[in-house]
């Protein structure tokens, strides 16, 4: 098991360096002089001498690979550099905003959880029931809907029609809680949906699969009531899965706050990534992008080894 | 196929999508107004008398402009994910038959692709190189290849090892002619599944990037961009909103449906449950 484990961290952290050069190479065969940028673009028209000392000043005079090593041994000491437009450090505004979008993902992952997995179990349970392929239709609906559609339709539903909620926005939790909580209600319940279709799906095909295992039949033929053999014999096996699914579903949500935090206004991480690629403001896009890639990475090694953990097959290999 | 064409489900869903085709290429004989033509006297029309979707911001036909859009939305979706099969069809034939240097090579890549959040990476590509049509359909169809190519190198790695393999090998059959011949067929249904469930989701992403400004430019029309532009005016009308949105719904709903029904036709074990 510790060889996995070590394998598995070590794997991620030669990623995680990777993906790092591939930031740092990418943005740096673009077109456009990050220099020119800083002194107000092309239309600014700088006299030589101040692009020089500005070029001086980011390091851009200095050959490729020396501009990449002094990046990278800044960005291993947390330095991400300077905003190109207002020379403000890209670290502290970017734990800003990651805070933000991490104040949506956390309260969607737990809605989903909440509210998918009691869900599946009960389609799992009541299968005769016309509520079982209602919920699964339902399910189905929510893989199809664009999360841009479905905020869309609460704003609309919420916000302008019964008008309830704020349709967009973002209060502090501190300067106003209770102005915090509505905000985030409709962007937060908007990005949980997906998530909580696949796990109320998952959760549904688990159940079914074990309540069908003979170890089930086992424990009711020896007089154990139903309520005991599904909660603590068949539904513990099924989330085993279940588990997995929403660990690499986490990683897929930070993709759908790209669209969430557009439609409510809400200025997380991924609003500055947009913002700062508009403006082509180099050092901010670079911070961001590598943000977002260590976080996935780390999600999707928690994922693989809570699966490694839970099932003893994967180990071995 | 037979299968398929019994099934209820998936009958429905090849006929929408259908229509919504056959609808797109026509929709020049099927409607009077031209798309693109601004009439300040036919703002917020609701559907009816002359509109058969009604209007928006700019008194634009909404019909027209609704298929309009769905030619580019689709087509952009369709060369993506022709894109994505091809390239993921040939790395994973490729990764899962010579195994050892190949496969390790293919699997790293796909392990690195698979690193970023997709709309992430397409909003980087598109907002640095340009967000032609061209461009979009190379962004979605990548960024989907390393699904393709690990669905498809599963697959192969049973395949190899079937005794059809074995008897072209032991005939003398090159390597290349096995890989066509002996395993191409063979990997090609679980490919058509990926192709289903992958336009599902290109017309996503597709409408997604649209939506955050990042598709085509206008004048090019786009299901994405239209909700995009009309959002602001839903409290005035919310047709020109509702009409490109349920049509993404739907387009999306119907590829998956179809991609499902697909996988269950051609899994064996699903088959037997059901009888």
């Amino acid at each position: 098991m510790k060889g996995f484990l070590v394998k598995r961290l070590l794997i991620s952290v030669v990623l995680v360096w990777v993906v790092a050069t591939l930031v740092f190479f990418s943005l740096h065969m673009l077109p456009g002089d990050p220099a020119l940028i800083a002194l107000g673009g092309a239309e600014a028209n700088p006299d030589p001498e101040a692009l020089a000392a500005m070029q001086k000043k980011l390091g851009l005079d200095k050959p490729i690979f020396m501009q990449y090593t002094d990046w990278m041994g800044k960005v291993i000491r947390g330095d991400l550099g300077r905003s190109l437009l207002n020379d403000r450090p890209v670290g502290p505004d970017l734990r800003l905003r990651l805070g933000r979008t991490l104040q949506l993902v956390i309260p969607a992952t737990i809605l989903a959880i909440l509210v998918g997995i009691p869900m599946g179990v009960f389609a799992a349970t009541h299968r005769s029931s016309f509520l079982d392929p209602l919920l699964s239709s339902i399910a189905l609906l929510g893989f199809s809907t664009p999360v841009f559609v479905l905020g869309l339709l609460f704003v609309w539903l919420f916000g302008l029609l019964l008008q309830i909620l704020p349709a967009s926005g973002y209060v502090a939790f501190k300067a106003d809680p209770i102005g915090f909580v509505k905000h985030l209600t409709l962007p937060a319940i908007t990005l949980s949906f997906g998530m909580l279709a696949t796990v109320m799906r998952m959760t549904r095909s688990c159940v079914l699969e074990q309540l069908g295992a003979d170890y089930v039949r086992t424990a009711r033929s020896k007089g154990l009531t139903y309520k005991i053999v599904l909660y603590k014999h068949a539904l513990r096996n099924a989330l085993l899965p279940v588990s997995t699914v929403i660990a690499l579903q986490i990683g897929l949500m930070f993709g759908g706050s790209v669209l969430v935090e557009s439609v409510y206004n809400w200025p997380g991480i991924n609003n500055f990534l947009i913002t700062s690629i508009n403006l082509r403001d180099y050092p901010v896009v670079q911070g961001v992008l590598l943000v977002i890639s260590i976080l996935f990475i780390g999600i999707n090694l928690i994922a693989d080894v809570t699966y490694g953990l839970l099932n003893p097959k994967v180990r071995i290999e | 196929m037979r299968t398929l064409l019994k099934n209820r489900r998936a009958i429905l869903c090849v006929g929408f999508l259908l229509l919504v085709i056959v609808t797109s290429f026509l929709v020049n004989y099927l409607t009077p107004h031209n798309p693109q033509t601004v009439n300040g006297d036919a703002r917020f029309l609701p559907p009816g008398k002359g509109y058969l979707m009604g209007t928006d911001e700019f008194g634009r036909d909404l019909f027209g402009r609704v298929f309009f859009g769905a030619k580019l939305t689709l087509g952009i979706s369709f060369f993506s994910m022709l894109l994505a099969s091809v390239l993921g069809i040939v790395l994973g034939i490729v990764a899962g038959y010579y195994r050892g240097f190949f496969e390790k090579l293919i699997m790293r890549f796909i392990d690195i692709t698979l690193c970023f959040p997709p709309i992430v990476v397409a909003i980087f590509v598109v907002s640095f190189f340009g967000s032609s049509a061209v461009h979009l359909i190379c962004v979605i169809g990548l960024l989907y290849v390393p699904r393709v190519a690990r669905v498809v190198y599963s697959s192969v790695l049973t395949v190899r090892e079937m005794q059809h393999v074995e008897a072209s090998k032991s005939m003398g059959a090159s390597n290349l002619r096995i890989m066509l011949i002996n395993i191409f067929p063979n990997i090609l249904a679980p490919a058509v599944v990926q192709f289903s469930l992958g336009m599902g989701h290109a017309v996503l992403m597709e409408s997604g990037l649209s939506f955050l400004g990042l598709g085509p430019a206008p004048p090019a029309i786009t299901w994405g961009r239209m909700v995009q532009q009309s959002a602001r005016f839903m409290d005035i009308s919310y047709f020109p909103v509702l009409w490109p949105s349920l049509l993404i719904c739907l387009t999306i709903l119907a590829f998956n449906i179809l991609g499902d029904v697909l996988r269950d036709s051609m899994d064996p074990r699903l088959k037997n449950l059901e009888k």
